[in-house]
């Protein structure tokens, strides 16, 4: 039989080069060794076991694979809606409804793309925390940090993209606070409000279709892209100094990884299926943009920034405002170049101190923005 | 921790070649029902829609109960199709085609027989919408009707 | 050609000749105009002008001339004798030619003899009311005509005019509050804030030229003219005989005749208490018809909280709001059944509003319940649970084999 096997795969790797093809799971965070292309597959595949690997199946690293998995579950469930979803004014709503309704299993797939997608983005805000505190974005290691935040952020505008899309009114009106926000940051909101097309204060029929072809197509290009990006730079330069660096094990590490890989799997699958079960997001009315409903805020991970803006006193313009919030912005992209290098400990107890900071500044906001909304 | 040829690997006990197979052959076609899981929720998704209308398409309102007698049909009519509902007892009522499976007549109710017949060809039906006699090869259609509060409602789904 | 043109002439110059004539009637028309423009101006935008009528067919004399007193000789009357003018209007409207072609009735100027104004302005009475008090002098238009004083929705600012002034009511015995009663009632309201023209105003129940309010024994009839279902309700009820007897006006004693408020069903409750004393079996009965609606009516927007939930879990639930709509108009049959104060026919209604209310509610519980999609959650964390087992177990057994090596 191994025989047959190995014919088959011959007859492939005569055409096609299928290390190459392997290796793209190593782009993508799967497999975190590196393959010799220009071996065949068994023998690049066997070179590997062979060759000491860190053991990325611990926690935390495995934030890595289960943020990989769930982008590729929103891939496959976002792919199925859309067979379904028109995105239209007028349809939007109603073709929502008979997925849920009249599609078998229509309603267990929205719901476990929605909740793939906030487990995503909690998996990514754990996954920066977890770089800061970790030190892993001094030099060598900035490009990983950039690209892992520019992530984040294409994460967050997927998500307010798909928020938009159903048009009911919780959905399409905290799309709306949520692009008040984005607009009032000076350079990147009149950017964003370009590229939607609207006045960005109601959607038009042509903001609708340009969120739909940005959550379906250009921001999934540019996430597939940074993840690319990000996982060729940890290839390069590792992500030694954890103490996972230690335990090297030779021999057989591939198959356990992969075994790791199906328990972390499971596990994901399992907590979605059961969130999908258990808190349904509920289908609302239909959104008349003429008809603002109060008291709905921006989503989650905005309330802060909402507040903020909120908190800021009459007299700061709205620009001054707008920049602060850029500032802080652009700060948290940069910070491998404001902190160099990682210093004593007395350091590393100011990053701590910086760090508790930032998070009960942001977690204030938040309760402040949805007192507010 | 050294390996004892005799001493079992982890904790499972001595298995024949034959049981470990028959073991594989389990667990692999126990996983593998993950795959299966997986496909089904996607094929049934991607199945086409029978798309339900407004309700009016689906349900009609025949008429108040009192106004049909036991043991007789009215015909109602849905678009250009006409459709009996008879009732045959106190308490049941029977939707059912109104025309005739072999080359599309319309029926005629007889009361005294309970049957519904054709005139094209001597053909009849029950009120089961099973061929009595005559041409037809197929049954007829048959359609669930409830009462409720009096009125007849024919639901066509 | 010479002959036709010589009696074409003498034929142009007759009509011509005529058309002057008839101009110097419509000139001469005008010259009571000329000394009261005011009047003159004011007739001009009234029905009688349209259709003909001069100064000088109602007030004589002659119009002709601009002399004072040529003109106001030839019988002339200035009309300002409050008793005589209603004669004189009935002079062209109580004629049958002449009203015949605009089919306005002869008989209204009879009908005012006999009513309160009628009378007393033919004992004397100078301050009651006559047709020009209501109609206007010169300004009078048809009563379909939103400008007129007799609109619908203008008589009670009409009716006010008198109504409401003290010094004109008190020596009648009457009060001056009712059109300010009407008006901050819901009939008012109805009138005169929604513009409903089939709210009544005062002539509606009072009666238009034969103006005499009823009377004790006669309101529920006059009411029941537009609220029928509750009048045959109350006819069938234990009140009437029993207000007769007491000389109690029907419909007003409760809920007063010109300052009527919209009656809710929660007034109910306590409401019989009040004239029967609050131990008593009415006020029992009372409380118990009260509950009856009240359950329903809660039964119902409980039904109707579920179809918003229902609507939030993508369920189809035109069904249901169709149903709750009937059940809502069942309900609303209710209130007029009320007035038979006896259980039996609320009952029935509420019953049927109820068992709607009901069954919604039953199956919209059916189709939210989601016990069969949590026996499927837990089937499939069991599989989930075995398959990690499964897995942890190989993982265990590599690491075993790695380990021996």
């Amino acid at each position: 039989m191994s025989e047959e096997k190995s014919s088959v795969l011959d007859w492939f790797s005569r055409r096609l080069n299928l290390t190459e093809i392997f290796s793209l799971l190593t782009s993508y965070g799967i497999y975190y060794g590196e393959l010799d292309s220009r071996k065949p597959l068994r023998e690049a595949l066997a070179e590997a076991r062979e060759r000491p690997v860190a053991l990325y199946s611990r926690w935390p690293r495995i934030l890595s694979l289960i943020a990989v998995v769930l982008i590729g579950l929103e891939l496959l469930t976002g792919g199925l809606l859309a067979l379904y979803y028109l995105p239209t004014p007028g349809s939007a709503h109603p073709s929502l409804g008979t997925i849920l309704r009249d599609v078998d299993f229509g309603g267990f797939v929205h719901q476990m793309h929605f909740w793939g997608g906030q487990l995503l983005i909690l998996v990514l805000i754990l996954r920066v925390i977890r770089y800061f505190l970790g030190g892993l974005y001094h030099p060598p290691r900035e490009l990983i940090w950039v690209f892992g935040a520019l992530l984040l952020l294409v994460a967050f505008h997927l998500d307010l993209t798909g928020r938009a899309l159903p048009m009911t009114d919780q959905g399409y009106w905290s799309s709306v606070r949520a692009l008040e926000i984005v607009g009032s940051v000076p350079v990147y909101g009149s950017l964003i409000h370009f590229l939607v097309g609207g006045g960005g204060s109601f959607i038009t029929e042509l903001t609708l279709i340009r969120f739909y072809v940005l959550h379906v197509a250009l921001l999934p290009i540019a996430a597939v892209i940074l993840i690319y990006m990000h996982f060729s730079s940890i290839r390069r330069v590792g992500l030694g100094g954890d103490p996972d660096q230690k335990r090297i094990q030779p021999k057989g590490v591939m198959r356990n990884q992969l075994l790791t890989l199906a328990i972390v799997l499971t596990l994901v699958f399992g907590l979605l299926v059961t969130l999908a079960v258990v808190a349904p997001k509920p289908f609302h009315r239909e959104a008349d943009p003429f008809a603002t409903v109060p008291g709905i805020g921006p989503p989650w991970y905005l309330l802060a920034p909402f507040g903020f803006l909120e908190w800021m006193p009459e007299i700061v313009p709205q620009w001054l405002a707008g920049l602060i919030l850029f500032l802080a912005f652009m700060a948290f992209l940069v910070v491998p170049f404001l902190h160099r290098s990682p210093g004593g400990p007395k350091k590393r107890r100011i990053v701590l101190v910086i760090f508790l900071l930032v998070i009960l500044v942001w977690v204030v906001f938040s309760i402040y923005g949805a007192r507010v909304a | 921790m050294t390996l004892n040829e005799e001493s079992p690997k982890t904790d499972l006990p001595e298995i024949s070649p034959r049981r470990r197979r028959v073991i594989k052959w389990l667990t692999g076609g126990f996983l593998s029902l993950w795959g299966f899981g997986f496909a089904w929720v996607i094929a049934a998704f991607l199945k086409p829609l029978h798309s339900q209308g407004s309700l009016g398409e689906r349900v009609i309102k025949v008429g108040p109960l009192d106004s049909l007698p036991v043991g007789q049909a009215q015909l109602v009519r849905r678009g250009r199709e006409p459709l009996f509902v008879i009732r045959t007892d106190e308490e049941s009522l029977v939707g059912l085609d109104g025309v005739c499976t072999h080359l599309h007549c319309v029926l005629q109710w007889d009361g005294e027989q309970e049957q519904l017949q054709c005139p094209c060809h001597e053909g009849a039906f029950d009120v089961n919408g099973n061929v009595l006699k005559g041409p037809a090869a197929r049954g007829l259609g048959r359609y669930r009707v409830e009462t409720r509060l009096g009125e007849i409602y024919l639901h066509l789904t | 050609m010479r002959r036709t043109s010589k009696s074409l002439l003498v034929m142009w110059t007759f009509l011509l000749l005529g058309v002057v004539g008839w101009c110097d009637r419509l000139v001469a028309e005008e010259q009571c105009g000329v000394c009261h423009p005011e009047s003159r101006v004011a007739f001009g935008e009234s029905r009688h002008a349209q259709e003909g009528v001069s100064c000088t067919d109602c007030h004589r004399g002659d119009g002709t001339t601009l002399e004072v007193e040529a003109a106001h000789r030839q019988g002339f009357r200035s009309l300002t004798d409050r008793q005589a003018s209603p004669a004189m209007c009935a002079e062209c409207h109580s004629d049958i030619e002449r009203m015949r072609p605009y089919n306005l009735p002869v008989d209204q100027y009879a009908v005012y003899q006999i009513s309160q104004h009628g009378q007393a302005v033919a004992a004397g009475d100078v301050t009651a009311a006559i047709c020009t008090d209501c109609h206007g002098i010169h300004d009078i238009r048809r009563v379909s005509n939103p400008a007129s004083s007799a609109y619908s929705r203008n008589i009670p600012s009409t009716c006010a005019r008198c109504h409401a002034d003290p010094s004109l009511m008190e020596p009648h015995g009457l009060t001056a509050s009712v059109v300010a009663d009407y008006e901050s009632g819901i009939h008012g309201r109805s009138l005169l804030e929604e513009r409903n023209l089939a709210a009544p105003n005062c002539t509606t129940c009072h009666g238009v030229h034969g103006a005499t309010p009823p009377g004790i024994g006669d309101v529920d009839k006059i009411c029941g003219a537009c609220h029928d279902q509750t009048r045959q309700a109350f006819l069938e009820g234990p009140h009437r005989e029993a207000m007769l007897a007491a000389g109690l006006p029907e419909c007003a004693s409760c809920h007063s005749n010109h300052a009527i408020e919209r009656f809710h069903f929660e007034d109910i409750d306590g409401l019989c208490g009040e004239c029967h004393g609050a131990e008593s079996e009415q006020a029992t009965l009372g409380t118990k018809i009260h509950t009856l609606v009240h359950s329903t009516a809660e039964r119902i927007e409980e039904a109707a909280s579920l179809v918003q939930r229902a609507e939030r879990a993508a369920l189809r639930i035109e069904d249901y709001e169709a149903r709750l709509e009937e059940a809502r108009t069942y309900l609303t049959e209710a209130l007029p059944l009320v007035h038979a104060v006896t259980v039996e026919p609320v009952e029935q209604v509420t019953r049927r509003a109820h068992a709607i209310a009901d069954e919604v509610q039953h199956e919209i519980h059916g189709e939210l319940d989601r016990t069969e999609e949590h026996l499927g959650l837990a089937l499939f964390w069991f599989y989930v649970l075995m398959t990690l087992v499964i897995l942890v177990l190989f993982k265990r057994r590599l690491r075993a084999a790695r380990e021996a090596s």
